[in-house]
């Protein structure tokens, strides 16, 4: 098999065979890095620890002391939270889900407005989402087959954002089966890695 | 649509301090203070403009006045000057072409004109109404009038995205060369009025951006005199690299509150391009015509906004010598009401702000009603203070500070007036 070259930020490089996931390289240095690797840099580009590097290419791992670590994370907690909601209430279509400068949000058409007490239990479900240290995993999908997936899930929402801003493959995140969203990522490699969050409140959103 | 807003952090310690930072910015809310303390209120028939009710008018008041006493020894004049104006200005200006969106048109006789968003158009043609010279600069113009920008009734929230405020706004007209101490004067006096409201600051330069109008040059140049001015005024700075205007680098000051929240407020903003759009111009002691720099600086920022982060950062209970009503005479009985009265007068001849409450009520409920307004000073009397030409002094937060003589109490409360920003208290001569 084809070997890559990785250098990290220390300027030392590793071999590796082409297409090994880039966790692989944070394995190498040492056990306590792989636990702490949230994501990693290939290039310049952010990605799951579970990217194959294909080509020679500058490597640095994600730790929380990563500038970007608190993006990604609040990023991959909108996730869970999306993952809690449509769990709760299955007729919720899911709009979008950044993360912003204090934390993060994610808008859902629903039949009513959200109360507090569905704010409780959507935070309770997201504990036990992320209890159960399920994976994140990136789906490479089709175009049509990703919109035909999201329309028969009763999502138009997501079906016009797919067609507005998807490539031929579009690229989707699962939560371990229970939950899959159209998204670029990178995620967290698991929802165990989610430690500290809150529900804080909803608001209407146009 | 629904939209749920959430946060989270590496740990548990995190982000309890960031649910407490939220709980107590609720507490401080400036829109549910202001409402509280009888500062502002608003009305949907007016979105984004304040109705600034007797509290908050005495609040805006005093600020004014306070940046004029400020500003007038610094060399500033004060400009009163046109709140709309033809279209024509505001293509000169160049905000036709880029801020359009933002103004509120008015139709007149067939023509076009707009509310001000900015004063700074209006200044230009006030400098070029008379020929300068070299001996004239720095011209310095402060102007506190009423500006408009149009913002979606959506995004409008309170006073801190208003569509209808007013800046504490100057703008300096400089030779080139005069730009390092200009700026540099300019930090001292930010400085200065910072430190009188406690306030904490950061400051920040901002470099030449990769898409820019004029020479290069001419931007090393003013970069250079800003980092000068910062140096000689002894003022820590970060810089950020590219984030200047496209007419010219500037200084930014971000106020940090007291539950450590970030506002941008002062600004100071180098223009090259407005003195070339008006064609402005000074007679230099060569004789020949030379082009003005324009240095735009506001302190407050706008007062709205200032005044939603005092709120804010001192959470409703304003120092003294901002407080709308500093003290409150509360007579213990109905027979008391007189001698109160008459105390009342003479705070109020030394310039104190007082009421009186004179209510029916009991003595623990008035107490409590002045505290919930965080008036400093309550001023019991009863029978002893009526018989020794004295009040009993109550400070909001120190509680009872025993009797004093009303002229003392008077040239006590006036000294901590004075000193604004410091935390010292009237002292009771009698405990």
């Amino acid at each position: 098999m084809d070997q890559v070259t990785v250098t990290l930020p220390d300027g030392s490089t590793r071999q590796l065979p082409a297409g090994t996931p880039v966790r692989a390289v944070a394995e190498g240095i040492s056990p306590r890095l792989a636990r702490a690797a949230l994501a990693a840099t290939v290039g310049d580009r952010m990605v799951d620890l579970s990217h194959p590097v294909e080509e020679d290419a500058p490597v640095r791992i994600v730790t929380r002391d990563g500038p970007e670590a608190l993006e990604l994370y609040r990023h991959s907690t909108a996730h869970l939270l999306a993952a809690a909601v449509t769990a709760l209430f299955p007729e919720a279509q899911c709009g979008i889900g950044p993360p912003t400068e204090d934390g993060f949000f994610y808008d859902f058409v629903v039949d009513r407005p959200f109360v507090p007490e569905d704010l409780e239990a959507i935070e309770a479900k997201m504990r036990e989402i992320a209890r159960q240290d399920l994976a994140y995993e990136r789906k490479m999908m089709p175009k049509e087959e990703a919109k035909r997936y999201f329309a028969d899930r009763g999502e138009p929402l997501k079906v016009e954002l797919i067609e507005e801003k998807g490539g031929p493959v579009v690229s989707c995140y699962t939560i371990d089966g229970v939950f899959m969203d159209f998204c670029t990522g990178p995620h967290v490699p698991s929802s165990g890695a989610l430690k500290a969050f809150r529900v804080l409140t909803s608001s209407n959103a146009y | 649509m629904q939209r749920i807003y959430g946060t989270a952090f590496f740990n548990e310690k995190a982000l309890a301090e960031h649910v407490h930072r939220l709980e107590e910015a609720k507490k401080r809310d400036h829109r549910k203070l202001g409402r509280e303390l009888g500062l502002f209120t608003f009305h949907h028939w007016a979105p984004g403009a304040a109705f600034w009710l007797a509290h908050g008018t005495t609040l805006w008041n005093l600020l004014a006045g306070y940046m004029r006493e400020s500003l007038f020894p610094e060399g500033y004049v004060e400009l009163r000057t046109p709140l709309v104006y033809n279209k024509q200005l505001w293509e000169t200006s160049g905000h036709w072409a880029h801020y359009e969106e933002n103004m509120l048109r008015v139709e007149s006789e067939g023509e076009t004109y707009s509310l001000k968003p900015m004063n700074c158009p209006g200044h230009m043609l006030v400098f070029a109404s008379e020929v300068r010279s070299y001996r004239d600069l720095p011209i310095r113009y402060h102007d506190q009038s009423v500006l408009h920008r149009d913002e979606a009734s959506g995004v409008l929230a309170g006073l801190t995205r208003a569509r209808q405020f007013c800046q504490d706004d100057a703008h300096c007209f400089v030779a080139p060369d005069q730009i390092a101490g200009e700026v540099e004067r300019l930090l001292r006096l930010v400085q200065r009025v910072y430190a009188d409201f406690g306030l904490e600051f950061a400051v920040e330069l901002s470099t030449r951006p990769e898409t820019f109008l004029g020479e290069t040059a001419t931007w090393d140049q003013a970069e250079a005199q800003l980092r000068e001015a910062l140096e000689a005024a002894g003022q820590d700075y970060r810089i950020a690299e590219g984030e200047g205007n496209f007419y010219g680098p500037k200084i930014d000051f971000h106020v940090v509150d007291a539950i450590g929240r970030n506002w941008q407020c002062a600004t100071i903003q180098l223009d090259y391009q407005l003195p070339e759009r008006f064609q402005l111009k000074y007679i230099g002691e060569d004789n020949a015509e030379h082009r003005p720099v324009v240095i735009h600086r506001a302190i407050f920022g706008s007062f709205e906004r200032f005044i939603a982060l005092l709120i804010e950062h001192y959470a409703g209970a304003f120092p003294l010598w901002l407080a709308p009503v500093q003290a409150v005479v509360v007579p213990i009985a109905d027979r008391h009401r007189d001698y109160a009265e008459s105390a009342a007068a003479r705070l109020r001849a030394a310039g104190l702000r007082v009421e009186v409450d004179a209510r029916q009520e009991k003595m623990g409920y008035k107490i409590r009603s002045a505290q919930l307004r965080k008036v400093p000073y309550m001023l019991v009397t009863g029978d002893r203070e009526a018989a020794g030409g004295a009040v009993a002094v109550r400070h909001r937060r120190d509680g009872d500070l025993g009797a004093s003589p009303v002229d003392d109490f008077i040239a006590a409360a006036l000294d901590e007036v004075r000193r604004r920003g410091a935390r010292d208290r009237v002292q009771a001569t009698h405990r």
